[in-house]
């Protein structure tokens, strides 16, 4: 069959699908607008970034963020040993993402679940191959004690019928070779933040059912305990200090108020901590808080934010919303805000206070785009919150007061068909990685000389 | 939202849902529950914006091809997909091959990427010239070239009732009959 009779052919069998027996729902309008009111309110509580609060709040710390940090000059940038700038763009190797790990970089890309560079040089060290295909948002996501974490697809065949039989595993790879140490199947395709957390001692991850989460020996993947909540609730998932944690409310239109419960990080028994009025999305962690936020009814955009202690202690306040928010991110005692009209908010978190708004430094994309703005990323060490546009430009503000101290722009190539991207701004020491796409840019940010 | 836009908005959902919501299902594959969340997703992103949209239509189609490309792992469990909408037969003529052809080519669309199904809708269905696609997903017109061609030739070792890329060609012309393909 020639190319024209087959583009026939297939323009053929487009036309002839029974769609006329396709009709949308008559309530189609209203979903729509409940299923967005859902949204709005995950979005403005900002679960979406929850995984870079955790990660960004583990390393960066600012724990407390009291006066002194808040006075802390920003200092020059120190290049660190080794290390020179460098650019990579090398196709299936980092469009899902990256994990900054010390001198490491850990990626995942189209061709590769996982794939280790030299954080100094841009080097690739090693890489493990995609099953099948590798096409989402994961990458990744944890490493400690020479192990590192990401998920793949469970195999790469078909069933009999020849329809894709799918799954996705969760894995440990040993962080020098690559090689696989374990893997286990996941009971969903949920590679998001809360699918698989470090715990002391352990690996949490939600398997082998979709409403367990079960602590595996990191070294082996050997189940050391698990634990099962009811039907009828959903509950995330966030590590305080270690400590695994679940914030669960009845999984129904009507808002219920959210019970948060701590595990023993060794035997899996769950204690009630304490009850949050209303439905909560996680935000993030701080130290030991948990960070909730929910939407005040009269008036949606106030975000209610509730941080809620390992002991159970709550403390909320109320944050005004201006537009929409285009990406946020909880570091340590602060809550830094990007709005889509470009400008960053920043307010603490013990005092409920905006310490200032600024502008954000970098041309914002279209808020049609699906990719957004890079979570941002802070220098505790250098008191800078860097904002990074998939445009290529970089801003560094001060974050005590919000003043620019740093911009740049650098060249993340010509577009390619990179439609999943979703950009990173990652640090090593002082070092900034510049993530879009396949495109990655190791660069010092030169402020304070 | 001011209500005479909420208005506006449901006049809108009530008279193209329909029509959107048959394209989400080709975009999809055939998959009915993956259709209506993939609408669903470009409806709420039309709701949100809607007082500045000029052209609704244009807009949510924008939005579900580029979303289609770009989504979140939503891959479902196989005891969780809904049955696939199946092409028409050509009515009566049992085991007609033609038809048989489609549906095996309609069951390999469904296992394209879904940025190959995406181009494959967009060039073959909607008839949209390689540019008009190109600037729809934002992307060389190049990449909607190399990524219809890399779909057919996949399409082709999905159904190898289709034969090789040129084969009849130089032999003859295809022709199907009801009793099979005759190449």
């Amino acid at each position: 069959m020639t190319t024209e009779q087959m583009e026939d052919k297939v323009r053929e069998t487009l036309h002839s699908v029974a769609l006329d027996r396709v009709r949308a729902p008559g309530d189609l309008a209203e979903q729509v607008v409940r299923r967005r009111s859902r949204r709005r309110f995950s979005q403005a509580a900002g679960a979406a970034v929850a995984v870079a609060a955790l990660s960004a709040g583990v390393v960066f710390g600012l724990g407390g963020g009291g006066a002194a940090e808040q006075d802390r000059p920003v200092r020059p940038a120190v290049s660190p040993q080794g290390w020179k700038p460098w650019h990579s763009d090398v196709p299936g190797v980092s469009e899902r993402g990256c994990l900054a790990d010390g001198s490491s970089l850990y990626c995942g890309g189209s061709d590769f679940d996982a794939a280790k560079f030299d954080a100094n040089t841009g080097e690739r060290l090693w890489t493990v191959e995609v099953n099948r295909e590798g096409d989402g948002p994961d990458h990744p996501f944890a490493a400690r004690d020479g192990v590192v974490f990401a998920y793949r697809n469970h195999t790469a065949r078909n069933e009999p019928g020849g329809d894709y039989m799918g799954g996705t595993d969760l894995m440990a790879l040993d962080a020098g070779t690559g090689d696989v140490r374990w893997s286990v199947r996941m009971p969903q395709d949920d590679r998001g933040d809360q699918a698989a957390m470090l715990i002391n001692g352990a690996i949490w991850a939600n398997t082998p059912s979709l409403r367990t989460m079960s602590a595996l020996d990191p070294l082996t993947g050997e189940e050391k305990w698990r634990h099962t909540w009811d039907k009828g609730i959903v509950c995330q998932r966030a590590v305080l200090s270690g400590v695994p944690h679940l914030a669960c409310t009845p999984d129904t239109e009507k808002a219920h108020d959210t019970d948060v419960f701590r595990l023993d990080p060794v035997t899996g028994s769950a204690e009630k901590v304490t009850t949050v009025p209303g439905r909560q999305a996680l935000i993030g962690t701080s130290g030991d808080r948990m960070v909730l936020g929910g939407l005040k009814a009269d008036a949606d955009r106030d975000l209610r934010v509730t941080t809620v202690s390992g002991s159970g202690k709550q403390s909320s306040h109320t944050y005004r919303t201006e537009g929409q928010v285009a990406n946020r991110n909880v570091v340590g005692d602060l809550l830094i805000s990007v709005s889509w009209k470009g400008e960053a908010s920043v307010a603490s978190l013990s005092t409920g206070k905006t310490l200032w708004t600024a502008p954000v430094g970098v041309s914002m994309p279209d808020e049609e785009t699906l990719t957004g703005i890079a979570p941002p990323a802070v220098s505790e060490e250098r008191g800078i919150v860097y904002f990074f546009s998939p445009t290529g430009d970089l801003s560094g503000l001060d974050l005590r007061t919000g003043e620019r101290v740093w911009r740049a722009h650098v060249d993340m190539g010509r577009t390619k068909f990179r439609l999943a991207d979703s950009p990173q701004v990652l640090l090593y020491e002082d070092v900034l990685v510049a993530r879009n796409g396949t495109t990655m840019v190791s660069l010092l940010p030169r402020t304070g000389d | 939202m001011k209500p005479s836009n909420h208005d506006e908005f449901r006049d809108f959902v009530a008279m193209r849902s329909t029509a959107l919501l048959q394209l989400a299902v080709l975009l999809t594959g055939g998959d009915r529950h993956a259709a209506e969340d993939l609408l669903q997703i470009a409806l709420m992103k039309a709701y949100g914006r809607w007082a500045h949209i000029q052209q609704p239509e244009a807009y949510v189609r924008r939005i579900l091809y580029r979303q289609q490309v770009n989504r979140w792992r939503l891959r479902r469990h196989r005891a969780e997909t809904t049955v696939p909408v199946l092409p028409e037969s050509d009515g009566g003529t049992g085991g007609d091959s033609d038809s048989e052809l489609r549906i095996a080519l309609w069951a390999a669309l469904g296992r394209l990427t879904k940025r190959q199904r995406a181009v494959v809708v967009l060039r073959y269905f909607e008839d949209l010239p390689e540019a008009e696609v190109a600037a729809l997903l934002r992307c060389p017109v190049g990449t909607v070239r190399s990524t219809a061609h890399r779909s057919l030739a996949k399409l082709r070792v999905l159904v190898p009732e289709l034969g090789p890329e040129g084969r009849t060609e130089q032999v003859r012309p295809l022709s199907y009959s009801s009793k099979g393909m005759q190449g």
